[in-house]
C-alpha cells in the first residue's frame, strides 16, 4: 500500500510538470506576443515594450518558465496586470463559493443516484425498472442551462410558480452569514446534482446489474437475505470501489455543468472569473489560476485512487501497475 | 428435519430481461426439472447425482428462492411441514440460513471478495438472530475452530485464504446457526483430490455431530459413496433411478447411473495410479 | 482486390444486421428515427430554411409561435426555427470531428499500451490515467487563450478527453483479443505486430468503441452548450443548439416559453444518442443478442469443441 502510494505521488509530481509544460506552451507560443495581446489592439509600441519589461516577457522562454514555477512553489501566483488584486486571494474568495457548490452537488447527486440505482437494479423486472431508467436517461441527458433554467421557472423566488430560493447572486459578506449563503446555493446545487445524479444512478444500477446474478449475491441470499436486501448490502459493498473511482470522475465531469450554472444564477465563483480574464487576455493569471485549478483535480484522481485501493482489499497488496482485478470484477 | 419434494417442475423462459422476453417467441420455455419427486427424511445423507446440465443445482436452489424471478416454478416442496413453493421472498430468506444451511460448488466466486472472512461467518446470525457484538464474535472463533481453521482467520480475506481454506469458511457460513438441513451443491468440484476428501470427512463428522440432515449434490459417485446413505440419479431434469448408494454404486439399472459409476471406477482408478 | 470487396460486403452486411437489430426494438426504433431526422435537417437546412438567417423581424421580438414563426423568435426577432435548423448542421460537425479525433487518440493509445515495450505501455496508462481527472472545461480555457471561442476548442477539449476515456474503456478488450490464438496464431504465421493489431485486435474493440462514441455524441452536444455559454464555444454569429439556448437563457424572466425549444431538442437528441448506445451494446454484446450467442455457440460446436 506505502509502495503504491510513494508511486502515484511520484507520477502526480510528474503530471504537474507536464501540465505546467502544457500550459505554458499554450498560452505563451501559441499566442504570439503576449505583451501585444494583453496590452490590447490599440496601443503603443512604448506600452508593449514597457508591458514585456514589467512581466519578464522579454527574456528567454526557459528563463520565464522557472520563474514561475518558482513563483508558484512559493505561493506567489502573481497579481493581475488588469486589476493589480492578488490572484492568489482572488481564486481563494471565488473558491469559496465553487468549492461549496461543487461538493454539496457531488453530494445530492451521491443521494440521489446510489439508493435509486439500487431500487432500479433490484426490480429487474418490471415497470419500475423502465420507469427509473428513462427518467435516469433524460435527466442525464439535460444541458446544464436548461437544468438551471426549468428549476429557476419551477422554484426561483420572483420567477418561478413556487418561488421559495433565490435565483440570483450570494450574499455580499459571503459565509459570515452561513444559512442565507446555504439557501443562495440550493438551486444551483439541485441543478448540479440531480443531472449527475442521474448519471450516478445509471452506473449504480449496471454495476449492481454486473453482480446481481452472481455468486456474491446468491451466498448473502444463502445467508438469509432477500435478493433486494442482497444487492443493497452486498452487492453495494462489492461495486463501492467502483463507485468511488466514478464519483471520483464525475468530479471533473460535473465542473463544466458547475460553472455554467455558477453563471447562470450570477454567482461570484471561479467561473467568471475565468471566463472574465480569458476574455480580457489577462494571461499571466489565467496561466496561474489554470495550472492551480489542474493541480487541484490531480489531486482529486490521486485521492480517488487511494481510497480505490483501500476499499478493495484484493488490490492493498499488489503494485501499482496492475489495476487488472478491478476491472475483471466490473466486466 | 425432513424435506419432501413432490412433482417438481421448473421452467426457464427465454432470455433475460423483461423488453427481450416479450419477442422471445424464438427462444422457447426451457425445462430445467420435470416431475422431480424426492425425500431427504431427519439425520438423513442424501445424494443427487447427475452429469453436468442434468439441473441439478438448479433443484436444491428453485425450492429454497435462490433463482430469479424468470425462473417458473411449480410443484410442491415441504420443508418440516412448511410449503416452500409460492413463498414471499421474505419468508424464503427467513429461512436460508436458519433452517437451512447452503454450501456452494466455487467458494472463490460466492464469499465476498471485499469483507473479512469472519463478517461473512456471522451474516446468518446478524440476519436471524439478536446477539451481541461479543456473543456473535465467539460463536464465529468456535465456529472457525471446529471447521479446523484458527480464530484469527476471521480476519483474513478471502483471496488470502486457499482454496481448501475457502470452503472451510463455506462451511462455517452454512453452518454457524447449526440449521437442521445442509444443501451442499457441489462442494468439492473445485477442490484438489486430497482436499476433496478431508472437506467431505469435515462435512459428514459436522452434519452427523450437528444432528442435521444433508443433501450432498455432485456428479461424483466416488466422494457420494462416502457422504450419501441413500442417492437419487438426475439426467435431463428427470430422475431415472434411486436407492442406497452402495446398491447403485454396484449395480446401476439406469444407462446415465451406469455411466456415472464407470466415470467414478475410472477417476478412483487413475487417482490410485498417480499416488 | 477481390478479397478487400468480398470483406467489404460482410462488413456492410454485418453493419445492416446490427441495424436491423437495433430498429427491431422501440427504443432502438426512436433513436434511428430522431437521428434520421437530425441528418434529414441539416441536409435540408444546408440549402434552405424557412428564413434568411439575416433576416431579423423588428417588430416581432420574443414573438410565440405563429404561423411566420412556428417556434416564435429570439430577442432580435429572429426566427427561431431557422436558427436551430441551421444549428443542426453545426451540431453534426462537432459531434463528426470529435468522435472521429476521440476514436483516433483511444486507437493511439490503445495501441501504446499493448506496444511490446513496457515502457510505451507504462506511458500510455499513466497520460490517460493522470489526464482524465483534468475536466473538459479546463482544457478547452487553456486552448481558448490562442484560439478564441471556436468550434475547434470544443472538438479538440472533447476529443481529447473523450479520446482517452476510449482508451481506458476499451484496453481490456483489446488487451484480450491480443492475448487471444488468432492473433498468436497470425503472429506464427509471420505477420506483423502492426498486422496483428490492425487485423485482428481493432475488430474486436471496434464495437466497444461504437458504443463509446454513441454516447461521446451526446455528450458532446451537452458540452458544446456549455462551453458556447461560457463564452469559449461556439463563436457568436454562429447557429448552433447551445448559441440558441444562451441567447434565450438571459432572458428567462421574461419570456419563459423560448427557452423551451433549444433545450428540449438537445435533451431529445442526446437522449436518441444514448439510447442508440444502449441498443447498440445490446447489438453486439453476444450475452444478450441471442442470434449473436446461437451464431458463437453454432461456431463453437463447429470447431468440436
Amino acid at each position: 500500500m506505502l509502495k503504491f502510494v510513494v508511486r502515484r505521488l511520484a507520477l502526480f509530481c510528474v503530471a504537474l510538470i507536464v501540465l505546467s509544460l502544457l500550459v505554458f506552451a499554450c498560452l505563451r507560443i501559441l499566442p504570439g506576443n503576449v505583451a501585444a495581446v494583453m496590452a490590447g489592439t490599440n496601443s503603443t509600441p512604448e506600452r508593449i515594450a514597457a508591458l514585456s519589461e514589467q512581466l519578464g516577457l522579454n527574456r528567454s522562454y526557459p528563463a520565464q518558465y522557472f520563474q514561475w514555477i518558482g513563483d508558484l512553489l512559493h505561493g506567489n501566483l502573481g497579481t493581475s496586470v488588469l486589476t493589480g488584486r492578488s490572484t492568489m486571494a482572488e481564486t481563494w474568495q471565488r473558491a469559496q463559493v465553487t468549492l461549496p457548490l461543487i461538493v454539496l452537488g457531488l453530494l445530492l447527486s451521491l443521494v440521489i443516484g446510489i439508493p435509486l440505482g439500487v431500487v432500479a437494479s433490484s426490480h429487474r423486472e418490471g415497470g419500475l425498472h423502465s420507469v427509473l431508467r428513462y427518467v435516469s436517461l433524460t435527466a442525464g441527458a439535460v444541458p446544464a442551462l436548461w437544468g438551471g433554467l426549468l428549476l429557476i421557472l419551477v422554484f426561483g423566488r420572483g420567477v418561478g410558480l413556487i418561488g421559495i430560493f433565490p435565483s440570483q447572486g450570494f450574499p455580499e459578506d459571503g459565509w459570515s452569514s452561513p444559512a442565507s449563503a446555504l439557501v443562495s446555493l440550493a438551486l444551483p446545487a439541485l441543478s448540479v446534482g440531480i443531472i449527475s445524479g442521474a448519471q450516478m444512478m445509471r452506473y449504480t444500477q449496471s454495476a449492481l446489474d454486473g453482480i446481481a446474478e452472481s455468486g456474491y449475491i446468491t451466498m448473502a441470499m444463502a445467508s438469509g437475505s432477500t435478493r433486494a436486501r442482497a444487492i443493497r448490502t452486498t452487492g453495494l459493498r462489492i461495486v463501492l470501489p467502483d463507485l468511488i473511482s466514478v464519483t471520483g470522475l464525475s468530479f471533473a465531469q460535473m465542473i463544466t455543468g458547475v460553472l455554467v450554472i455558477e453563471n447562470l444564477f450570477s454567482l461570484p465563483g471561479l467561473a467568471s472569473m475565468l471566463v472574465t480574464d480569458v476574455g480580457n487576455r489577462d494571461l499571466i493569471k489565467v496561466q496561474s489560476e489554470l495550472m492551480l485549478l489542474a493541480a487541484f483535480f490531480l489531486l482529486i484522481g490521486l485521492l480517488t485512487d487511494i481510497a480505490h485501493r483501500v476499499a478493495d482489499p484484493r488490490m492493498r497488496g499488489v503494485g501499482a501497475e496492475s489495476v487488472a482485478p478491478a476491472q475483471e470484477v466490473s466486466a | 428435519m425432513s424435506l419432501i419434494i413432490k412433482h417438481l417442475h421448473v421452467n426457464i423462459g427465454g432470455d433475460p430481461g423483461k423488453s427481450l422476453r416479450r419477442r422471445s417467441q424464438k427462444a422457447p420455455e426451457k425445462k430445467i426439472l420435470r416431475d422431480v419427486s424426492l425425500h431427504v427424511a431427519d439425520r438423513e445423507r442424501v445424494g443427487l447425482v447427475g452429469a453436468s446440465g442434468s439441473g441439478k443445482s438448479m433443484l436444491a436452489m428453485s425450492v429454497m428462492g435462490l433463482l430469479p424471478r424468470t425462473v417458473h416454478v411449480s410443484g410442491s416442496a415441504v420443508l418440516d411441514g412448511t410449503e416452500l413453493i409460492g413463498g414471499t421472498p421474505q419468508d424464503l430468506a427467513d429461512i436460508r440460513g436458519r433452517a437451512v444451511g447452503f454450501i456452494f460448488q466455487d467458494p472463490g466466486t460466492t464469499l465476498n471478495p471485499v469483507v473479512p472472512v469472519g463478517k461473512q461467518i456471522e451474516q446468518p446470525l446478524r440476519r436471524h438472530y439478536d446477539l451481541s457484538k461479543e456473543d456473535r464474535r465467539e460463536r464465529v472463533s468456535a465456529m472457525l475452530e471446529k471447521v479446523g481453521l484458527g480464530a484469527s482467520v476471521a480476519s483474513a480475506y478471502p483471496h488470502e485464504l486457499s482454496g481448501g481454506q475457502q470452503q472451510r469458511v463455506g462451511i462455517a457460513c452454512a453452518l454457524i446457526t447449526s440449521p437442521k438441513l445442509i444443501i451442499a451443491d457441489e462442494p468439492t468440484t473445485a477442490l484438489d483430490a486430497m482436499t476433496q476428501l478431508q472437506i467431505v470427512e469435515l462435512l459428514v463428522q459436522l452434519v452427523d455431530g450437528a444432528g442435521a440432515s444433508l443433501l450432498f449434490i455432485t456428479h461424483d459417485f466416488s466422494v457420494l459413496a462416502r457422504v450419501a446413505q441413500r442417492s437419487y440419479v438426475l439426467e435431463s431434469g428427470e430422475i431415472v433411478e434411486e436407492g442406497d448408494t452402495a446398491g447403485l454404486l454396484a449395480n446401476p439399472s439406469s444407462q446415465a447411473g451406469d455411466r456415472l459409476v464407470t466415470a467414478a471406477k475410472e477417476l478412483t482408478f487413475a487417482r490410485k495410479e498417480s499416488r | 482486390m477481390k478479397g478487400f470487396r468480398s470483406r467489404l460486403r460482410r462488413a456492410l452486411s454485418k453493419i445492416g444486421g446490427t441495424f436491423g437489430y437495433i430498429w427491431h426494438r422501440g427504443e432502438g426504433r426512436f433513436a434511428l428515427i430522431v437521428l434520421g431526422i437530425w441528418l434529414l435537417v441539416c441536409i435540408v437546412a444546408a440549402f434552405w430554411t424557412p428564413e434568411s438567417l439575416d433576416t431579423s423581424d423588428g417588430y416581432n421580438t420574443w414573438a410565440s409561435p405563429s404561423p411566420a414563426h412556428p417556434l416564435g423568435t429570439d430577442g432580435t426577432g429572429r426566427d427561431m426555427l431557422s436558427w436551430l435548423m441551421a444549428g443542426s448542421g453545426t451540431e453534426l460537425q462537432i459531434v463528426v470531428a470529435t468522435c472521429m479525433l476521440a476514436a483516433l487518440i483511444g486507437i493511439v493509445f490503445i495501441s501504446f499500451t499493448l506496444a511490446r515495450s513496457a515502457l510505451a505501455s507504462e506511458i500510455a496508462v499513466v497520460v490517460t490515467d493522470t489526464l482524465l481527472s483534468i475536466p473538459i472545461v479546463l482544457i478547452a480555457l487553456i486552448l481558448a487563450v490562442p484560439l478564441g471561442a471556436s468550434l475547434t476548442v470544443i472538438i479538440i477539449a472533447c476529443g481529447v478527453s473523450y479520446g482517452l476515456n476510449l482508451a481506458r474503456i476499451a484496453k481490456p478488450q483489446a488487451v484480450l483479443a491480443a492475448n487471444s490464438r488468432y492473433v498468436e496464431a497470425a503472429r506464427a504465421a509471420g505477420s506483423s505486430r502492426g498486422r496483428a493489431f490492425f487485423r485482428h485486435v481493432l475488430p474486436n474493440v471496434i464495437p466497444v468503441m461504437s458504443v463509446q462514441l454513441s454516447i461521446c455524441a451526446g455528450t458532446a452536444i451537452l458540452a458544446e452548450a456549455g462551453l458556447t455559454y461560457l463564452g469559449i464555444g461556439v463563436p457568436a454569429g454562429t447557429a448552433s443548439w447551445g448559441a440558441s439556448l444562451s441567447a434565450s437563457a438571459s432572458f428567462i424572466s421574461i419570456f419563459p416559453l423560448t427557452v423551451v425549444w433549444p433545450g428540449a431538442l438537445i435533451t431529445i437528441v442526446v437522449v436518441a444518442l444514448n439510447l442508440f448506445g444502449d441498443s447498440l451494446r445490446r447489438a453486439v454484446d453476444p450475452v444478450v443478442n441471442s442470434q449473436l450467442r446461437a451464431a458463437a455457440e453454432e461456431v463453437e460446436r463447429g470447431s468440436g469443441k
